[in-house]
C-alpha cells in the first residue's frame, strides 16, 4: 500500500517535471497519453466498476470534441471553462443515452451504446453546416484567459492543464468509489439480481454512472479538440471505442490506474510497430489475445503480483517461523 | 395480535397452471411462520409473490396495513421485507463483511452518497457487525464470500436480510443442500438468533425437523392450496396433510 503511494507521487513530480527536460515532440505525444489516459479511466467506471461493457465510448469522446470545437470557434469562454462546459453538457447528453441503454442489460446494453456511438457518427458527417461532414471542425483556438492568462494555450501550460485535468478527475473517481456510491456499484458487477433484492433501484445506479463516464470521455474529447486543433468524425467510429476498450482490459479493468497505463502502452506499441510494419492492427491484435489469455488482470495485476512477491520474499526472509508466513490465511 | 402480513386470495398462474391458488393467510407480529408442502406445492410461488420477485395473478399482499400488491422486488425491500434466495446469492468476490455491510446500507438514506458518506459506511459497518455477532460469524469477517463453506454462505445471506433491520425476515430453504451436521448448526444459530431479535418470520422448508424445531405455526400447501394452516400439533394431527404430505413420517 505504501509502496504504491510513493510510487503514485514520484509519478506525479516526474510529469510535472517533464516539460523541463523533454523535447517538444516528445511533449506532443505525452500531453496526447494523458488525454488518452483520462478516456480509458472513464470507461473503466463502466467496464470495470460496474460491468457495464460500452461499445460506444467513443460517442462521448467526439460529442465532447464536436461542443468544445463549437464553443471555441463561436464564443470567447476561456479555455478551462470550455472544457469543463463541454464535459458537462456530455454529461447531461447521456443521461438520456443512459436511460435508453439501460432498458437493456448484457449484449444488448453494450450494442444499443454502440447504436449510440454510430449515431453521433452519422451525425457528425451528415450534419454539414454544424459539424463541417466528414472535414470535421479545424483551426480551433484555444481561448486566453481567465483573468487575461496566456500560460494555459502555449504547449507546456495546456499539457499541465490536461494533466490536472486527468488527476483531478482521477481524485473524483477514487472518492466515487470508496464511497456509498461506489460499494453498490460493485455489487451490481458481481450480483445485480441480488442488489435488486438489498432495495436499491439499481437502474438509477447505472444510469448515474453511465453518465460520469461519458462526462469524463467527453472532457478527455475536448481536450483532444483544444490539443489538436480540430475535431472529425473519425473521433467517433466504433474502432475508437474498440480501441478504448483494449486499453482498458490491457491495463487492468476495475483500478483506475490500469487502463491509464494501457492507454500508454496502447500508444507506445502502436507508434513502435506502424514503424515496422503497415499490419501493426494485427500485432495489436495478438498482444490483445495474449492479455485476455494469459493475464486477465492486466498490465497492473503483473506489476501488482510483482511487488507482492518481493514484499513477500522479505517477509519470508525476516521471519524464520514458517507457521506465521503462512498463517494469515488459516485466522 | 397484530398482523404483519396477510394474504387475502392470493393467486399466480403460468399458463394454464394455477401454481398458487386463493390463498389466504395471516402472519402475526413475533411469529415464525413455516410454509410446507410436497414439491410445486406452490411454496416458492407464493414466497416470491409476497418478497415482489413474482407478480400476483390476483389477491393482496397486504403488510403494516399497506398494501404492497404488485410493488416491486426493491420497494418491498424499503417497505420493510428482506429476504434469502434458495440458492445462495452473494457477492463471490467481496468480503462476507462487505456483503453484509452493503445489505445494511441499502435501508439507509444516505446510500446514494457519491463522494464522503463516511457516516453512512460507518453506520452500515455497525448494522453489519452486529448482525455477524448474531450468527456468529464474526471469524470470517474477510472471506471472499465465493470460497465460503456452504453452510456459511447461506447464514452470511442471513445476516444480510437480518443487518437490514426488516419487519419480515423470509427465508427460502436456509438450510438447502447442507450436510446433517451444517443442517445442526444452523438451526441452533437461527434459534439463537430469533430468541434474541422476536422477528416475524416467514420460512419455507423442506426439512421437517428443521420445520418443527424453529417455526410457532406452520401452513400447508398442497397444488396451490392451502390445505391446512394452525400450530405445529394441530399441522401434525391434521388428516389431509397425513396425506398429502407427512405420510412418510413416523
Amino acid at each position: 500500500m505504501m509502496r504504491s503511494k510513493i510510487l503514485g507521487v514520484l509519478a506525479l513530480v516526474a510529469l510535472i517535471l517533464a516539460p523541463q527536460y523533454l523535447p517538444v515532440y516528445a511533449m506532443t505525444l505525452l500531453t496526447e497519453l494523458v488525454i488518452l489516459a483520462l478516456f480509458a479511466m472513464s470507461l473503466d467506471l463502466m467496464v470495470g466498476y460496474t460491468k457495464l461493457v460500452s461499445f460506444g465510448h467513443a460517442g462521448a469522446y467526439g460529442l465532447g470534441a464536436y461542443v468544445c470545437a463549437l464553443l471555441s470557434l463561436h464564443t470567447h469562454i476561456p479555455l478551462p471553462f470550455v472544457v469543463l462546459l463541454s464535459a458537462l453538457i456530455v454529461g447531461v447528453v447521456a443521461i438520456g443515452i443512459a436511460w435508453s441503454c439501460t432498458m437493456a442489460t448484457g449484449v444488448s446494453f453494450a450494442m444499443l451504446t454502440l447504436a449510440f456511438g454510430q449515431l453521433g457518427y452519422a451525425v457528425a458527417i451528415k450534419w454539414v453546416s454544424v459539424t463541417g461532414g466528414s472535414d470535421g471542425l479545424s483551426g480551433i483556438p484555444r481561448r486566453l484567459g481567465p483573468f487575461g492568462w496566456s500560460q494555459l494555450t502555449t504547449k507546456t501550460g495546456f499539457y499541465l492543464f490536461a494533466l490536472a485535468c486527468l488527476f483531478a478527475s482521477y481524485f473524483f473517481c477514487r472518492a466515487l468509489i470508496r464511497a456509498p456510491f461506489g460499494q453498490v456499484l460493485r455489487g451490481i458487477r458481481e450480483n445485480e439480481m441480488k442488489v435488486l433484492a438489498l432495495g436499491y433501484n439499481t437502474r438509477r445506479y447505472k444510469i448515474a454512472v453511465v453518465s460520469l463516464a461519458y462526462l469524463f470521455a467527453g472532457m478527455a474529447g475536448a481536450l483532444y479538440a483544444s490539443f489538436a486543433g480540430f475535431a472529425n468524425p473519425e473521433m467517433l467510429f466504433w474502432t475508437v471505442s474498440g480501441q478504448v476498450l483494449i486499453m482498458v482490459i490491457v491495463g487492468g479493468k476495475g483500478t483506475l490506474i490500469g487502463p491509464m497505463l494501457g492507454a500508454v502502452f496502447f500508444i507506445m506499441v502502436e507508434h513502435k510497430l506502424s514503424e515496422l510494419t503497415e499490419t501493426w492492427g494485427l500485432f495489436m491484435g495478438i498482444i490483445f489475445i495474449g492479455f485476455v489469455m494469459f493475464a486477465p488482470d492486466g498490465i497492473l495485476g503483473i506489476l501488482n503480483k510483482k511487488l507482492l512477491r518481493r514484499s513477500g520474499q522479505q517477509k519470508a526472509s525476516q521471519t524464520s517461523d514458517p507457521s506465521t508466513a503462512a498463517g494469515g490465511h488459516s485466522a | 395480535m397484530t398482523t404483519a402480513l396477510e394474504c387475502i386470495g392470493v393467486g399466480r398462474n403460468f399458463g394454464a397452471l394455477a401454481a398458487l391458488a386463493e390463498v389466504s393467510l395471516k402472519v402475526e407480529l413475533g411469529e415464525v411462520r413455516a410454509v410446507i408442502g410436497p414439491n410445486g406445492a406452490g411454496k416458492s410461488t407464493l414466497f416470491n409473490v409476497i418478497a415482489g420477485t413474482l407478480k400476483p395473478s390476483g389477491g393482496q399482499v397486504i403488510v403494516n396495513n399497506e398494501d404492497l400488491t404488485g410493488m416491486r422486488s426493491q420497494a418491498i425491500c424499503q417497505k420493510g421485507i428482506s429476504r434469502t434466495f434458495q440458492l445462495s446469492a452473494l457477492f463471490p468476490e467481496m468480503s462476507a463483511f462487505d456483503n453484509v455491510r452493503l445489505a445494511a446500507q441499502g435501508k439507509l438514506t444516505g446510500r446514494w452518497k457519491m463522494l464522503g458518506g463516511s457516516q453512512v459506511l460507518e453506520q452500515a459497518s455497525s448494522l453489519a457487525e452486529q448482525a455477524m455477532a448474531r450468527l456468529n460469524l464474526k471469524e470470517i469477517y474477510d472471506t471472499p464470500a465465493g470460497t465460503l463453506s456452504h453452510g456459511d454462505q447461506r447464514l452470511v445471506e442471513v445476516a444480510m436480510a437480518l443487518a437490514q433491520r426488516p419487519a419480515i425476515l423470509m427465508l427460502d430453504e436456509p438450510t438447502q443442500g447442507m450436510s446433517i451436521q451444517e443442517t445442526h448448526r444452523t438451526v441452533d444459530t437461527l434459534k439463537a438468533m430469533l430468541a434474541e431479535e422476536s422477528l416475524t418470520v416467514v420460512l419455507v422448508e423442506h426439512d421437517m425437523d428443521v420445520v418443527f424445531s424453529l417455526a410457532d405455526r406452520i401452513a400447508v400447501l398442497h397444488r396451490g392450496r392451502l390445505i391446512a394452516d394452525g400450530t405445529v400439533e394441530e399441522v401434525k394431527a391434521d388428516a389431509g396433510v397425513q396425506d398429502a404430505y407427512l405420510g412418510g413420517l413416523d
